[in-house]
């Protein structure tokens, strides 16, 4: 057996970071070297044949004044405003049916966990053909069942977006309503026997006893909820793409759903235009850096560790 | 000894890293008199890749050291790919290419210029204004892409729909103010709702069915120069009000959100007319149970009698980092002219070669439309095609998207296409 006073200077110190230099290398390929280059690019007009010239804040000059982009930066506040409070209020719920010890509850859990691992290309397809205005189930069976002409759903701008959140937040109510149960479950049952001995009721304890003890769950679930709707990308590039043959691109119809993610897809893939994209990817990044600033600052006010 | 073991094993993995990939440098070199060229071809159209492979056969066939191997890739991610492709100058030595990117590719020095191969052939056994459309730029410059068929965009009608109403076929110097009379009478309400759910027309944003509008008013949607945009104001934009009153004001046709996801709304047999590209007639064909016909886009007022089709060509073109231009410039050839056996190019695709196009099988007399000639009458009414503007698909993408917008009844006509002409020179000016 070999003691520390026993390992040479090359076992102590340069075979370590030899260990370390795979993982090393690909995070510096793979992430920092991206993340250095499109800052740069930031401040390029480029295009992969031609290469990138100089051209300073132009980029982020225009983005200012461009109509569209305005249009694209509401489309992803609204979207993130909107998914928030439906995801974390639908997750909890959840979360809340599933804390408790029935027989099988355990295939619940899983079934209310699947659309977290399903495939996005297959759930957008389906709930798409789902929501298809004219001929689409969910409308032929308000139709038919209830005799109401259902919205339009992905073909209205007025609708769009509010049908991505809703198809969203059923792709990821599961993933949340388990870190709200690994929550729920460490709130000790004596607390809970206490307050009904003291006489208050269900939704008493809810409110006075749960929700506090709940608050890093919730603080945990409010950020990591918050940051992954700024970066939904797959779900609305399948659900708003044109069928063949429609024409159009995607976000859409008239740029309702065109969020900042797929705005930099659209700028930098399809128009050539990638440092323009690459600007938007930046400005993408300071909003999400303020967002997880402004929650970590506030959550002194309201998460309670107990 | 550790030490001895841990450092043989860190090479180890190194080495096996580096050179796991190249391995064929070593089987090349074997001395073959005759060069094997290997050609990489790509092409946006998977529903007829079997067709191309046995084309690809046949030239291996004839020219035994060429082998083509060929990539499909789907239309709306075809683009995207190649630009990635390009990025990594990693291009097939030859591709489809479209109007709408000639001149940006032809700008970027990714593709070859042609002219110089073209003494080598006849050049007046091909439909020539197939030719003048690929010219960048400007109708005028070098040619970049090769022509192998035409297009053009032309009216399609349900003949069902018009024998249940008791109306005539559409004649073919018919009028805006005809094609709107027809509509009418061929929308129904059949299930009582108070909304109609057979409609006389269908139209949206669509370039198909736009532009064609725009050319039989007198006008067209881009000026020559390509820095003015002309659907906003005059002729062209009484061709936008005309077709955009249908969908609004008319209700003959279904609004874009109601279409939305049905990606040919003429297959349900619920549509009486519409105007497409010629290319659709296979989908028709084969997806509408309806007989239906084709027919010229209609005469608008200021056209002054005279047909202008809206057409382009669908073309290839040789990237311009490829090892094998001469034999990448012999399959295309072969694609394009005489070689290519009558059966891949049938249906609403014209072969640019006119012995082909003229031939009786071609004309297919025993299959839908029933005066498929008319198409080759298309070809010869070709005006200046606006999609070999600078950045087409950009500026063409707003165009759809407001069009839309107003079809959804939402904003007002004259603000919409007062701004959409802000931002389409915008983009053309860049």
């Amino acid at each position: 057996m070999r003691t520390i006073l026993q390992t040479n200077r090359f076992e102590r110190y340069t075979a370590p970071f030899l260990f370390l230099l795979p993982m090393i290398a690909g995070l510096f390929v793979f992430r920092l070297g991206p993340v250095v280059w499109s800052f740069i690019l930031s401040f390029q007009k480029y295009n992969p044949f031609q290469g990138g010239t100089w051209i300073g804040l132009e980029n982020y000059r225009e983005l200012l004044q461009d109509k569209d982009f305005i249009q694209v930066f509401k489309n992803t506040v609204f979207f993130t405003l909107m998914y928030m409070p439906l995801g974390v209020v639908s997750s909890l719920f959840l979360s809340l049916l599933v804390n408790n010890k029935l027989k099988g509850i355990t295939f619940f859990r899983a079934v209310y966990f699947l659309p977290v691992i399903s495939a996005v290309a297959a759930i957008g397809t389906v709930w798409a053909w789902l929501l298809n205005p004219l001929y689409g189930l969910v409308n032929f069976s308000l139709k038919s069942v209830f005799g109401i002409i259902g919205p339009e759903w992905l073909g209205s701008p007025k609708t769009a977006l509010f049908t991505l959140v809703l198809v969203n937040v059923w792709h990821t109510m599961g993933y949340t309503m388990v870190i709200f149960l690994a929550g729920l479950q460490n709130i000790p049952q004596e607390l809970m026997e206490a307050a009904y001995v003291d006489g208050a009721g269900k939704i008493k304890s809810f409110f006075r006893i749960v929700l506090p003890l709940l608050s890093p769950t919730t603080f945990f679930v409010v950020v990591i909820t918050t940051i992954r709707s700024f970066q939904v990308f797959d779900l609305i590039y399948i659900m708003t793409a044109p069928a063949a043959g429609e024409g159009g691109t995607v976000g859409g119809p008239a740029n309702s759903t065109n969020v900042l993610v797929t705005s930099i897809f659209l700028n930098a893939f399809k128009y050539y235009r990638m440092g323009f994209g690459a600007s938007q990817a930046y400005i993408l990044f300071l909003i999400v850096a303020l967002i997880t600033a402004v929650n970590f600052r506030f959550q002194k006010r309201w998460v309670y560790y107990s | 000894m550790k030490r001895i073991i841990f450092l043989f094993l860190i090479f180890f993995f190194i080495s096996t890293g580096l050179f796991a990939g190249g391995q064929q440098e070593g089987a090349a070199a074997e001395g073959a008199p005759v060069e094997k060229v290997s050609l990489r071809y790509m092409m946006w159209d998977p529903q007829i890749l079997e067709k191309e492979e046995e084309l690809a056969e046949k030239f291996s066939q004839q020219n035994p050291n060429v082998s083509v191997s060929i990539e499909a890739v789907a239309f709306n991610q075809y683009w995207e790919k190649m630009q990635a492709m390009a990025a990594a100058r990693n291009m097939p030595d030859v591709f489809w290419m479209s109007s709408g990117y000639v001149k940006d590719y032809a700008n970027m020095g990714a593709i070859l210029n042609l002219d110089p191969y073209l003494e080598k052939i006849d050049t007046g056994s091909f439909f020539e204004s197939s030719f003048g459309v690929l010219r960048a730029p400007n109708f005028e410059g070098n040619l970049y892409a090769f022509p192998w068929a035409v297009v053009t965009c032309i009216s399609f009608y349900n003949k069902r729909m018009f024998d249940e109403a008791g109306l005539a076929y559409p004649t073919e110097n018919w009028t805006w103010e005809e094609m709107r009379d027809l509509a009418m009478k061929l929308s129904k309400d059949t299930d009582g709702d108070g909304e109609y759910d057979e409609w006389g027309y269908w139209v949206k944003g669509r370039y198909t069915h736009l532009y064609p509008f725009a050319y039989n008013n007198g006008t067209q949607p881009i000026n020559d120069d390509f820095t003015e945009f002309l659907l906003s104001k005059g002729a062209g934009k009484d061709a936008m009000e005309f077709l955009s009153d249908l969908i609004v004001k008319d209700k003959v046709s279904p609004t874009p959100a109601q279409t939305k996801g049905i990606s040919k709304p003429f297959t349900t047999g619920k549509i009486g007319m519409c105007g497409e590209g010629s290319w659709r007639i296979d989908s028709y064909r084969s997806g509408l149970e309806d007989d239906f016909g084709i027919n010229l886009v209609p005469l608008g007022p200021e056209s002054e009698g005279e047909h202008v089709v809206f057409g382009w060509a669908d073309a290839m073109s040789i990237s311009a980092f490829t090892e094998h231009p001469e034999e990448a410039w012999e399959w295309m050839i072969f694609m394009s002219g005489p070689g290519r056996p009558i059966d891949s190019i049938l249906g609403g695709k014209i072969p640019v070669w006119k012995d082909t196009a003229y031939s009786d099988t071609w004309l297919e007399k025993d299959q839908l439309p029933e005066n498929k000639d008319l198409v080759l009458q298309s070809v010869d009414l070709i005006g200046p095609t606006v999609t070999l503007a600078p950045r087409f698909d950009e500026w063409n993408g707003q165009v759809q998207s407001d069009f839309d917008k107003i079809a959804l009844g939402e904003d007002d006509f004259d603000a919409v296409m007062a701004e959409l002409k802000k931002k389409v020179e915008k983009i053309l000016s860049r």
